[in-house]
């Protein structure tokens, strides 16, 4: 309990519609430490925003948290009143999204974006926060801060915009930041300078970092432990090297030998055959099993449970690769 | 079809070994534009019956002729202002001793051609403007959309009393005044379809593949562009009886001894402590068939959905 | 400002000599930008794409590679036609496609075809795939009558879908399914040259992989001549023969894919390859890190001299504002335009030795 910054335990996330239940998330557990950077990684549809919208409670209707602990600090977030869940988020967990047009208030300026949350969580004046979110502007690494905060969203670059959208994150000091892919849009040359920000801001404040991606390059590049995540399980989780590096759950094995890799043109990708499950009609057993060149009729017997084979490795695999 | 597993090369889609050329006949018989249009409409059950219930009132008053127990515009003063359910006059009789039942059937010829004939019309026109202005751009949507863009700072209602004020009254008028007043409001739809379909990365597949602008057009633009004016243009319908009937209530509609709902309400204005039932009964009509309308459009629109369909 | 007179046509020494198929010459593209009334100065176009030259020859994949606002994507609608170029001129087999008559556009259309960005957008919603398919054939009066629907089977079979659903709307299949309807849009017609428009960007790893492999096999098949733009530098590897790295409208780097990688010149390549993630933990930790300054300028106003100077790692002095370097060859077959290697400097530095600091915070 020491460091662990956020537990997530069982969690299972379900949406009731009129005919059938989704099952966005089944059963996901991982743990992030103070000042860790871990990547949630997985083709999309495999529960990923929904795990760490679960985690803010921020779930739309008619998605409801079936079950599961969600340990922050110890405390379990799923026993907090909307109240207190309200003052958690944006201060001492925030979030980042992916398309920060789309999330930047288009009829406020910069400076009273970031302002606003400052002046809600900390009770600054308005003078202050404006000096504050400044300085958050300088923090985040947008040159010019004065003349930026008077600027609107629509003004801005992408990859100014997402930095903005970070200031916002970064206002009330969190000790966690969970981001939801929010570099997909950028150019590479900018991501990359997205990336080492986080990691210098990690470095500087300490924060635990969870972000969200289905670029397994941007987890080698920026995150310290990554978890596979498909059709709303976890598959696979450990040190970014040891995964990537010596895979053992087939899929993981899978997505990396799809992807084209600099330097080896000749290598042919391997597409995974077949479609990723519907979540509202998952098959029982291992959700990949269908699909996984290792599977034997023991994967779709019954629930396949995460194993943990030390030094903060899992999978959930009955066949994994050695 | 979310979970469907590809069938493979030869096998059918349906798993049974079929000779090849039936399964190919088969596979390749496409159910027809209505067919398709037909199932996704009739899943909407109260769109259905909307739809029946316009389609019966259109019926009776086309037979009006024949269905009509009395001659709708004479009156038998001894019985003027008589009750519903007075024997041998269903809806009872107004304040000149006319029978309701026939007017209304009577009425509904005129409330709904002039409901129908001016979004019809109008619809026609707008689609040529509207194609036209957006698909062209530049000076020609400058002169087409900012001309009918002076129609707009007129309230519609205002307008088409104005119109309607200096023309005269009389069937053939009203429908004109109606008319005009819908090209802007219909362009305006039209135009934006296309405008959005003509960005679209599948016009641009069809330039590529060689069409000519006029290809285009037919082929991409107007089929996107149809179907929300044919939703807007229902709406409009229902719209538009409440207009129309609101344009003979003020006089300026059609001539009478001639009945439409529009003038039965006003003709019942008089009595409505004694005898509401002359201006409810066809008032009640009015509020049916234009909510029957504003209906069938919201089914019209998911029918058409190329989206939900299959 | 005046382009610089136009470099020569860079001629690749091949063991054989095989013919161009596609030539593009000093090609301009600015698009004029309406402003205010009361807004003073001249007028003011976003400049997408500012003299570039390069040539395609039969049987190659030329990957176009660059981000936001280099003029790739501009580049190959002229190519395709649905822009018209501001100066410049597009030659096809020798014969230049501006100002031809309706005919000769035509032949050219059935020659010259193109795989879309968006599979969600370039098929029509309302037709079923194999009208779309078919589509381009009923354009051009190809295939007539019966041939026409087993071609379009053919098609259908060819991309690795099923034959029987030929009859399904486009919202029945996945992003990469209708991707690969795309594909067999753009061979309905046999033609000798594909521009793929970002093929893969808005599919899953997956997807990608597959869409990318059929690429590679209907290449080979047809002995299809293709010009690829992308972002993504991993992808060009994987597909082409020779890359054009762009910047703000202007050609950067010319070079076999192999000499790109194996020795990046410009400096902006050199960032763009740093950048692109890769998911080898080994490859991340041992290779050179470039976070270069800044953002990307606008096209309405880019830098003087050699554009890239504002976020140049490499920045040599005043020569790199003042003056725009030309493309010129600095090894065999692999051209720059840099200070670098421009002779208008001091012996050439070592590339990365002039570091500016990139560190933002």
């Amino acid at each position: 309990m020491s460091d662990a910054l956020l537990e997530v335990d069982d969690l299972h996330t379900h949406f009731h519609l009129k005919n059938k239940t989704v099952r966005a998330v089944n059963g996901v557990s991982f743990a992030i430490k103070r000042g860790e950077i871990v990547g949630i990684a997985g083709e999309s549809g495999a529960g990923k925003s929904v795990a760490c919208l679960s985690i803010l409670r921020l779930v739309p209707s008619p998605g409801r948290i079936e079950r599961g602990r969600i340990l922050f600090s110890g405390e379990d977030l799923l026993t907090k009143s909307d109240r207190q869940m309200r003052d958690l988020r944006g201060q001492t967990v925030s979030m980042v999204f992916e398309d920060p047009l789309n999330s930047l208030d288009p009829a406020y300026t910069v400076g009273s974006l970031i302002g606003e949350a400052l002046i809600l969580h900390k009770g600054l004046t308005k003078r202050a926060a404006r000096t504050k979110a400044g300085e958050l502007l300088r923090l985040v690494g947008i040159p010019d801060p004065e003349r930026r905060l008077d600027n609107y969203a629509h003004e801005l670059s992408g990859g100014m915009q997402q930095r903005v959208m970070i200031a916002i994150a970064l206002s009330c000091d969190p000790a966690l930041l969970i981001a939801d892919n929010p570099t997909t849009a950028l150019d590479v040359t900018i991501q990359i300078q997205i990336l080492d920000l986080v990691k210098q801001l990690r470095d500087r404040l300490g924060m635990g970092v969870l972000w969200i991606t289905h670029d397994l390059g941007v987890v080698a590049k920026l995150c310290d432990r990554v978890v596979i995540m498909y059709a709303g399980e976890v598959m696979e989780q450990g040190r970014v090297y040891d995964v990537l590096k010596h895979p053992r759950h087939p899929y993981t094995r899978r997505l990396i030998d799809a992807l084209p890799k600099l330097g080896r043109p000749d290598q042919r990708l391997m597409p995974i055959e077949g479609r990723p499950p519907d979540p509202a009609n998952l098959p029982a057993g291992c959700p990949f099993a269908p699909r996984c060149h290792r599977a034997r009729p023991e994967c779709e017997a019954g629930d396949v449970p995460l194993v943990e084979t030390g030094d903060g490795r899992a999978v959930r695999c009955l066949f994994p690769e050695a | 079809m979310s979970v469907v597993n590809l069938p493979l090369k030869d096998e059918p889609v349906d798993g049974r070994a079929l000779p090849l050329d039936a399964a190919e006949a088969q596979m390749f018989r496409r159910p027809s534009e209505w067919r398709i249009f037909w199932e996704a409409f009739s899943r909407d059950r109260l769109a259905v019956g909307a739809a029946a219930l316009i389609g019966l009132v259109c019926l009776i008053s086309a037979l009006a002729p024949v269905l009509s127990p009395y001659d709708p515009t004479v009156g038998d003063n001894a019985l003027r202002l008589a009750p519903i359910g007075t024997p041998g006059h269903l809806l009872g009789l107004d304040g000149q001793g006319r029978d309701i039942l026939s007017r209304l059937i009577w009425g509904g010829q005129v409330s709904i051609i002039i409901a129908l004939l001016p979004v019809t019309v109008a619809s026609l026109i707008s689609v040529l403007l509207g194609l036209v202005a957006g698909f062209f751009g530049g000076k020609v949507d400058m002169v087409i959309m900012r001309t009918l863009d002076v129609f707009f700072a007129f309230p519609a209602v205002l307008l088409a009393v104005a119109i309607a004020g200096v023309l005269g009254p009389g069937m053939l008028n009203v429908m004109l005044s109606l008319t005009i007043v819908l090209i802007p409001y219909i362009s305006r739809v039209a135009y934006m379809a296309t405008v959005t379909v003509k960005s679209e990365l599948f016009v641009d597949q069809a330039r590529v593949s060689g069409a000519r602008p006029s290809q285009i057009l037919f082929h991409h633009i107007l089929p996107n562009t149809l179907s929300p004016v044919i939703v807007y243009g229902s709406t409009l319908v229902g719209i538009l009886i409440v207009l129309g009937a609101g344009l003979s209530f003020l006089g300026l509609g059609i001539t009478p001894p001639r009945p439409d709902w529009g003038i039965m309400c006003s003709d019942g204005r008089n009595f409505l402590s004694v005898a509401p039932h002359v201006s409810a009964v066809p008032g009640i009509m009015l509020i049916l068939v234009a909510m029957s309308f504003n209906i069938v459009g919201d089914g019209l629109r998911d029918a058409l959905d190329p989206k939900l369909r299959k | 400002m005046t382009i610089a007179a136009p470099p020569e046509l860079p001629k690749l020494p091949k063991l054989l000599e095989v013919p161009i198929l596609l030539e593009v010459k000093n090609l301009v593209k600015h698009f004029p930008v309406r402003r205010g009334f009361w807004a003073s100065g001249p007028p003011a176009a976003v400049r997408a794409v500012d003299g570039i030259s390069f040539d395609i020859r039969r049987g190659e994949t030329v990957g176009l590679v660059g981000e936001s606002g280099c003029g790739k994507t501009t580049t190959g609608r002229m190519i395709m036609k649905l822009i018209a170029p501001t100066a410049g001129e597009i030659r096809f087999e020798g014969k230049s496609i501006g100002g031809i008559p309706f005919e000769e556009e035509r032949a050219y259309r059935r020659d010259v075809q193109m795989v879309f960005q968006d599979p969600y957008s370039s098929l029509n919603p309302r037709m079923t795939v194999g009208s779309i398919i078919g589509y381009p054939m009923r354009i051009q009066n190809a295939y007539p009558g019966p041939a026409r629907d087993a071609r379009i089977r053919e098609l259908l079979e060819l991309v690795g879908l099923s034959r029987y659903q030929a009859s399904w709307y486009p919202h029945e299949f996945s992003g990469g399914e209708r991707q690969r309807v795309g594909i067999a849009a753009a061979l309905a017609l046999n033609p000798k040259f594909i521009f793929c428009d970002e093929p893969v960007s808005s599919l899953d790893v997956s997807a990608q992989a597959q869409i990318l492999n059929l690429l590679k096999d209907v290449r080979r098949e047809f002995n299809l001549t293709i010009l690829i733009v992308t972002h993504n530098l991993s992808v060009v590897e994987y597909l082409s023969d020779r890359v054009v790295v762009m910047y703000l409208g202007k050609i950067v780097e010319v070079a076999s894919t192999a000499d790109l990688y194996r020795e990046t010149l410009h400096p902006y390549s050199k960032a763009l390859v740093s950048a692109i993630p890769t998911p080898d933990p080994d490859v991340e930790r041992e290779r050179e890190q470039i976070i270069l300054r800044g953002e990307i300028p606008s096209p309405l106003n880019p830098p003087t001299g050699c554009r890239f100077h504002t976020r140049c790692q490499a920045y040599i002095g005043d020569v790199c504002r003042d003056v725009e370097p030309e493309l010129r060859e600095v090894r065999p077959g692999h051209f720059t335009a840099c200070h670098l290697y421009s002779g208008l400097t001091a012996a050439p530095a070592a590339p990365g030795a002039s570091r500016a600091a990139g560190q933002l915070v």
